[in-house]
């Protein structure tokens, strides 16, 4: 995933309707390719055109 | 000292001890550590000498309603109680006071518990140890200079000091089974939809799980016998019998097969040395008391922290979006920041941590089919400084608790040893789902065939 700038990422910020102070936007922006890692994981490469829906029937 | 539960029962039957003087003890205990401990928000003196004075004289006249009869207890402050201030140590709910109990505290009132108060958590379950809400963070009881893990850190806190015999949690991503090893008490978190979330605050809907932490497996068995059943106020509530929890303590461990998930600690995250300690003796132990023992090999860790921290972000924030939007500044600024991470969490990513979610559901029915007990680390270690637990914890390390939230599968916390410095550290155990009955089993014979929870924290202060 690409690197978002602290600029970029305080735009994606105000899109979602959260304004932060300043120093909280450096520190979000600081942490944030972690969780743009978690996304990326989640997201994986593997085919799943084959997959069942949605559902939480693994449970018994 | 105060007993556990099931001594506590045995006393009330023999008459060498009555409810109120129970209560009373706990009342005392709370006036003479909480200013150091924090564990309470509320505490309800008359409440509980009333529970504890009916509890008492149904005892006299031969109507005891069962073990947990006269049993003070408290409850984690999102777990809404008719009449009585339920904030989630929040400034935003200060002033709330429900008008119905949640389905769980309607049920521990009914098998006539005797309620003490509401106690510490993190802010709406996700924010803490924060230090600029109304009331501060709950103490470990270990040592008050460091944290008690959360997010149902008072009554973690309140357990271990001695305060209560018994209390509620939620558990979103490890949030009673966190304390509950940092406390060095015991937390279980039932298989997803054995206990009714109804009239508890949310954190996120499809993690969230309620359940009881208590001193002793026993005693948690005890306390979910009265939690645990279906529930039309809780959409997942699973409608199926509720087995007896505790009709096989005492059976040992002979001929179960455990799997150990080696990786998590070995490879995925890197533990202390007393950890690894800790999870060789309860090996070592299981091994004595005739269990088999393999080794497992799942996802890693990150693949279920991922899956469960991106479901977790997502659900919160919606939860939380209105007042994201129009009062932010009414949150403590840890819980504000990580909410606000959660608002920029997309559809279609949140819908491929579920399709993610599925698979290692499927990944762990498919790991349990040969055997019956899971076992793995629980923390990386002992308890840090209170002043020291990270902000970003679950994005910054990974912890062991969130494969249990995702899969659903029931886990327990409980000790295994302390650290270098006095602290206690634990392991986990997980079963099949709705197969309490057997974690409960195994968790019960380890527990008597160690000393470890004969040990008391000496209140050390601060």
């Amino acid at each position: 995933m690409e690197a978002i700038s602290e600029a970029d990422f305080a735009a994606l910020l105000r899109h979602a309707g959260l304004n932060p102070a300043p120093e909280t936007i450096k520190e979000m922006h600081r942490v944030y390719p972690r969780l743009a890692a978690m996304l990326l994981r989640n997201r994986g490469e593997r085919e799943r055109a084959a997959e069942p829906a949605l559902t939480f029937e693994v449970l018994p | 000292m105060i007993p556990t539960i099931a001594e506590a029962a045995r006393q009330f039957e023999t008459r060498a001890l009555s409810p109120v003087e129970l209560t009373k003890a706990c009342l005392a205990r709370i006036e003479a550590c909480d200013g150091a401990i924090n564990a309470f928000l509320l505490r309800t003196e008359e409440r509980a000498l009333a529970d504890a004075k009916a509890a008492e004289q149904r005892m006299m006249s031969g109507a005891r309603r069962g073990k947990l009869d006269g049993i003070p207890i408290a409850h984690k402050d999102i777990y809404n109680t008719a009449g009585i201030r339920t904030t989630a140590h929040s400034r935003l709910l200060a002033d709330n006071v429900p008008t119905q109990d949640a389905t769980t505290v309607r049920k521990l009132a009914e098998a006539g518990t005797v309620m003490l108060g509401k106690l510490a958590t993190h802010e709406f379950a996700w924010g803490g140890p924060s230090f600029d809400l109304p009331w501060p963070p709950a103490r470990n009881p270990w040592n008050t200079d460091h944290f008690t893990g959360g997010s149902s850190s008072g009554t973690g806190a309140a357990l271990a000091a001695g305060m209560i015999l018994g209390g509620t949690g939620t558990d979103t991503a490890g949030s009673i089974r966190n304390p509950a090893g940092l406390c060095g008490v015991v937390g279980i978190k039932p298989t997803y939809g054995l206990c009714s979330r109804g009239g508890i605050l949310p954190l996120a809907h499809t993690l969230d799980h309620a359940g009881p932490l208590a001193w002793t497996v026993e005693d948690c068995a005890l306390l979910l016998q009265a939690m645990a059943g279906y529930d039309q106020a809780d959409p997942a509530s699973a409608n199926r019998k509720v087995p007896d929890f505790s009709a096989k303590l005492g059976a040992g461990a002979q001929g179960l097969r455990v799997g150990v998930v080696r990786h998590f600690h070995e490879r995925d995250v890197a533990v202390s040395d007393a950890t690894t300690r800790g999870i060789e003796e309860t090996l070592g132990l299981l091994q004595g008391l005739g269990a088999t023992i393999r080794d497992v090999t799942l996802s890693p860790l990150a693949d279920y922290n991922a899956c469960g921290y991106v479901i977790m972000s997502a659900e919160a924030f919606a939860i939380h979006q209105r007042w994201m939007l129009t009062v932010p500044g009414q949150y403590g600024a840890l819980l504000r920041d990580r909410l606000a991470l959660g608002g920029l969490i997309g559809g279609a990513d949140y819908v491929q941590a579920q399709r993610r979610r599925r698979e290692l559901a499927a990944e762990m029915k498919a790991a349990m089919e040969e055997i019956d007990i899971l076992l793995c680390a629980c923390q990386p270690g002992e308890a840090a400084r209170i002043d020291a637990a990270p902000k970003w914890s679950g994005l910054e390390t990974e912890g062991f608790t969130l494969p249990f939230n995702v899969s659903g599968y029931p886990a327990i916390s409980m000790r295994a040893g302390f650290g270098t410095g006095g602290l206690p550290v634990s392991v986990q155990l997980a079963a099949k789902p709705f197969d309490e009955a057997t974690l409960f089993q195994i968790a019960h014979a380890l527990e008597q065939a160690s000393d470890w929870h004969n040990r008391r924290p000496s209140m050390r202060r601060a």
